[in-house]
């Protein structure tokens, strides 16, 4: 996939001064501060830090329960991405099958959620489970990721030219065939994009822990408040918040990977047919 | 008799709108069909209808005999070209063009080669077999999704404009080799088309629709000579027309007078149905005007002032005032020129035999 470069743009470069000092001064300070300070020694709230160490990191990654911690919260998070992708796509699929006017009523119906306060829904979401189970966090999570893959799906999916569909139908294939050949090829990069932002929500969701795990289900984000607000060991909870970073990183750019994934099939197909059509080699 | 494609009183209507109205067909066995037509006159959706994509409202659709209502567009064996192109984006030119092979269980990698092969060629494709349709040429493209219905041999074929993006020369080729092929693989196909040296060099028969109904349907040549109203007249080809009412009748010979005056001659047959009084409209070709004859004793002479002169490269087009509002087109071998420039007045006479009896 080769993208060409714009060589101009309508936008001022100075402009740019405005959203890059509110990033630098809300976001790239604190996190280098919080970066710092994981590798010193935390002395108290107001004091001075203590001397230089890779404690912090050690003990994480050689507890073993805080790698259970880290693995539920991936577990949990790619599942529930996983079940939105799956329940989000034959609801967006129909969104974008319907009349206009139908559309409105349905998109505006499926983001209704996101209009409910989160800790609002999810003390109605209390009443039907039980809390403090792996079941509750999970619903929680699909609960609260489903919308998001449901509009971001919508566009993909709408973006698919119905007469391509039809020129499918009328080359002989049935729906299905239509679907998996021709629909859903085409929708992969929004199905992937929408279920990189449904994993990275889901991993950062702290409300959804807090209330429906009820203390008993412990993820990366209820554990670094916990460090930072109960022990009051601001040193760990910054060590815990950069490598959760640094996962949640690493996670969200393997979508990249997909990218890279086709370019190379591109790649070799377009070699062996080459070869092929020509008549080159027979050697199939 | 057996048809292959066979329509009976099919119609479409939207709403209030009736995009198709009452369409009539019967086509044979790999007969080729071109239906004709001005922008919105409900071609593509009768070829819609045809390839299952939308219901008609009413009308029953057969091929082969067999009623096509509720039937889905895959278990119909037809193909269609598509308006606009329609191809694979994500798919390479190959695999577009083998599409529907693939989807009638052809596996075979060394047959679909070779049949895509055999495509490319006729529509002069070959070496962009690995691109993407977005790597092509609005022509290119076209061509790829004409050969992506041709490849398949279905009962029958559906053109919605094949050619319209394609140079001149290109299209003259292209379309004699779609015919070719037609023919060799005898194939029923509906060939869309605004253009109507494309549909007279195409067709078997050729189909003008106008606002939804099919108006006449006729071999190529009666096309052009024998229009049956005046709306083909006036789309195919260029005529003038005269309206009046019959003032007499002799067997085919009628005089008419026009509403600008004009007693007109014609012999056309069938005349001799008319009755005095009635109401009717004469067309004739502008090529079918005789300039000069001043003073002779010539039937139908006319003259009028010029109001312009178009030059045609084999002949020359006057634009002529007959008086009354009255324009008429009248064309002239360059090799015949009359010394006639604007604002001369030029006499002419309209040739009895060529005048032409339209809306009966
Ligand atoms: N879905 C629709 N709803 C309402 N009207 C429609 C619809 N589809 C087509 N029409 C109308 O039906 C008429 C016929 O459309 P159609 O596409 O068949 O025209 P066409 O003969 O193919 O024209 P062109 O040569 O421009 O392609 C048009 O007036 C169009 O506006
Ligand atoms: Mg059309």
């Amino acid at each position: 996939m080769r993208r060409e470069k714009d060589t101009w743009s309508y936008v001022n470069i100075w402009y740019l001064i405005i959203p890059l000092a509110y990033v630098t001064f809300l976001f790239l300070i604190p996190i280098f501060k919080m970066i710092y300070m994981s590798f010193f020694e935390f002395q108290g709230v107001g004091k001075a830090l203590g001397v230089f160490t890779w404690h912090n990191y050690a003990r994480f990654l050689m507890d073993p329960y805080y790698w259970k911690v880290l693995g539920l919260t991936v577990g949990l998070s790619f599942l529930s991405a996983v079940i939105c992708a799956v329940m989000g796509y034959p609801v967006a699929y129909h969104l974008c099958r319907v009349n206009a006017k139908a559309k409105h009523i349905l998109t505006a119906l499926s983001i209704l959620p996101l209009w409910v306060p989160i800790t609002v829904r999810l003390f109605g979401l209390m009443s039907l489970v039980e809390t403090g189970t792996l079941l509750a966090v999970e619903l929680g999570l699909v609960y609260c990721g489903l919308p998001y893959m449901i509009m971001i799906l919508t566009g993909p999916i709408g973006n698919v030219n119905r007469s391509v569909e039809e020129a499918s139908y009328v080359c002989g294939a049935g729906f299905w065939t239509t679907f998996f050949r021709i629909t859903f090829p085409l929708t992969i990069p929004g199905l992937v994009s929408g279920f990189m932002l449904v994993f990275a929500l889901n991993t950062a969701a702290f409300v959804v822990p807090v209330i429906l795990g009820n203390g008993k289900i412990i993820t990366m984000t209820t554990l670094i408040q916990q460090q930072a607000t109960y022990i009051y060991d601001w040193g760990f909870a910054a060590s815990i918040s950069v490598i959760f970073l640094i996962v949640s990183m690493i996670i969200s750019n393997s979508g990249k990977l997909y990218d890279l994934w086709q370019a190379r099939k591109a790649a070799r197909s377009e070699k062996l047919l080459r070869t092929a059509v020509r008549g080159e080699g027979e050697n199939l | 008799m057996d048809y292959q494609l066979e329509l009976t009183n099919v119609a479409k209507h939207y709403r209030d709108f009736i995009a198709v109205d009452n369409v009539d067909l019967q086509i044979k066995k790999g007969e080729i069909i071109s239906l004709l037509g001005s922008s919105g006159c409900g071609k593509t959706t009768t070829l819609r209808m045809i390839a299952g994509l939308i219901d008609p409202t009413r009308g029953t659709i057969r091929i082969q005999g067999q009623n096509m209502n509720g039937v889905p567009p895959h278990k119909r064996d037809i193909s269609m070209v598509f308006q606009n192109y329609a191809l694979f984006p994500h798919l390479s030119v190959y695999e577009n063009i083998v599409y529907g092979l693939k989807m009638r269980k052809i596996r075979d990698k060394k047959v679909l080669m070779e049949r895509a092969r055999e495509m490319m060629d006729i529509v002069q494709l070959s070496g962009v077999e690995n691109r993407l349709p977005r790597e092509l040429s609005g022509g290119q493209q076209q061509r790829v999704s004409l050969a992506r219905a041709m490849i398949v041999e279905p009962k029958v074929m559906l053109f919605d404009e094949p050619l319209s993006n394609l140079d001149a020369k290109l299209r003259e080729r292209t379309r004699v080799e779609i015919r070719n092929l037609l023919k060799r693989m005898n194939v029923t196909a509906i060939y869309v088309t605004h253009d109507q040296e494309e549909a007279l060099t195409i067709s078997d028969r050729i189909a003008v629709m106008n606002k939804g109904k099919i108006e006449q349907i006729t071999v190529p040549t009666e096309l052009y000579t024998k229009p049956a109203t005046k709306f083909i007249a006036g789309f195919v080809g260029h005529a003038n027309f005269f309206e009046g009412t019959v003032q007499h009748v002799d067997g085919d010979r009628i005089l008419v007078k026009s509403k600008g005056g004009h007693l007109i001659q014609a012999v056309v047959p069938g005349a001799s149905q008319l009755s005095f009084g009635k109401e009717v409209t004469l067309a004739i070709r502008p090529e079918n005007i005789l300039a000069g004859g001043a003073g002779e004793n010539r039937p139908n002479l006319v003259s009028g002032t010029v109001t312009a002169r178009i030059y045609l490269g084999s002949t020359v087009r006057y634009l002529v005032d007959a008086g009354e509002g009255k324009e008429i087109e009248i064309d002239l071998q360059t090799k015949h020129l009359v010394d006639c420039g604007e604002g001369d007045t030029i006499h002419f006479s309209l040739d009895e035999n060529n005048l032409i009896l339209v809306d009966r």
